[in-house]
């Protein structure tokens, strides 16, 4: 099925997804604050995290993640974790170069395809700041908004954006990406 | 009443109950009231061994609740996941099943939202509750809480799942005179 996926979707070739090494933390140092993040990535924006901090929210409580690379170069980084598997309820979160958004979004896909492939999750929750990501059209459409916490996120003095949570439904997931051949886009 | 709330890991008394910071001391206690067959479902770690060591690794501020006649523990109060950047965090709190319905064992819910705001300057407080939950407290919730989301069928609960309400209190809808209108003015360190 993910082969199938891959050519449906028409991906250019220079982008694919591969899996974290312990150096990743170096570019996601200097990314974290300059791309496009879910909540998870995007609480440390304004600060200076040292390295042990980048590698906690690269490792901790996550039993599955990969880089979105373009080219030589990586463009993103996608994280599967708090996964509750009592709930059937897991967190989807991401880092992602907002030049190559439209780029490696067929990456995303697949990444989403992965995790209900390989972990036995009812629906992945998403939680992104207002002003922070645009959801992909193939994502947008699937989504369910399960409200908005206003105000959360601090921008500048006594400035807040909103954060949106979604959910994303394995059975709307998967229906989606049938209708669509696999290309969600 | 800022004054007297500004120590803030001193126990803080209010009329009916007194909020101290966890210790070992309250472990027993503890474990007896968590272990209670009503908390299934309404507390994550409800019978579990280590119950105040799961409470300290589960929140960052934690308090229990003694009932101020008797000296008993009947409940416990946390706070969980603190974003000091974004000056936002979610509060837990258990309470003895057989009060669900006593409005004084409130009290010190009031007590530690006044803590967190006036004390700690949080300026955004979360709720996150269960389909169960919400009923136990039927009625009260929306006078003074605000919902913002709810996850639907959310978290598994015996054989199905519950939706997961996420309710808000914003410290601009909050007034500490509250504080002395609940306690009736005998909040004292």
């Amino acid at each position: 099925v993910l082969l199938a996926n891959k050519i449906a979707s028409g991906r250019p070739r220079a982008v694919r997804l591969v899996d974290v090494k312990p150096s990743d933390t170096t570019w996601i140092g200097r990314a974290v604050g300059e791309w496009a993040c879910s909540e998870r990535w995007s609480s440390i924006w304004a600060m200076t995290p040292s390295p042990e901090i980048i590698a906690g929210k690269l490792w901790h409580d996550v039993p599955w993640q990969q880089v979105a690379m373009r080219g030589r170069a990586p463009a993103g980084l996608f994280q599967l974790n708090s996964v509750n598997l009592d709930d059937g309820v897991g967190r989807l979160d991401f880092i992602v170069d907002p030049r190559c958004q439209a780029a490696i979004s067929p990456l995303l896909f697949d990444f989403i395809d992965r995790a209900f492939d390989g972990f036995p999750l009812r629906k992945l929750v998403v939680m992104l700041g207002s002003d922070d990501f645009e959801l992909p059209k193939g994502l947008a459409d699937v989504v369910r908004c399960a409200g908005s916490l206003r105000e959360h996120v601090r921008r500048r003095a006594e400035q807040y954006a909103d954060l949106n949570l979604y959910e994303i439904w394995r059975e709307s997931w998967l229906s989606s990406r049938v209708s669509s051949g696999g290309a969600n886009t | 009443v800022g004054q007297t709330l500004s120590r803030g890991r001193l126990p803080l008394c209010g009329r009916w109950v007194r909020l101290a910071p966890l210790t070992s001391d309250y472990t027993d206690a503890l474990r007896l009231l968590l272990a209670d067959e009503a908390l299934d479902g309404l507390w994550p770690h409800a019978g579990g061994l280590d119950v105040a060591r799961l409470a300290w690794n589960l929140g960052d501020r934690q308090y229990v609740v003694v009932d101020q006649r008797s000296g008993s523990v009947i409940g416990l109060v946390v706070s969980l996941d603190e974003e000091r950047f974004n000056d936002v965090t979610s509060v837990g709190f258990v309470v003895k099943p057989s009060l669900w319905r006593v409005g004084w064992a409130f009290e010190a819910l009031v007590l530690f939202i006044n803590l967190m705001f006036e004390t700690y300057g949080f300026r955004k407080l979360y709720f996150k509750m269960s389909d169960s939950t919400l009923r136990s407290v039927a009625g009260s919730i929306d006078k003074w809480l605000v919902k913002e989301a709810t996850f639907v069928q959310h978290a598994r609960v015996g054989g199905g799942y519950e939706d997961r309400h996420v309710y808000t209190l914003d410290r601009r809808c909050w007034d500490p005179m509250i504080v002395r209108m609940v306690t009736g003015g005998r909040v004292v360190p």
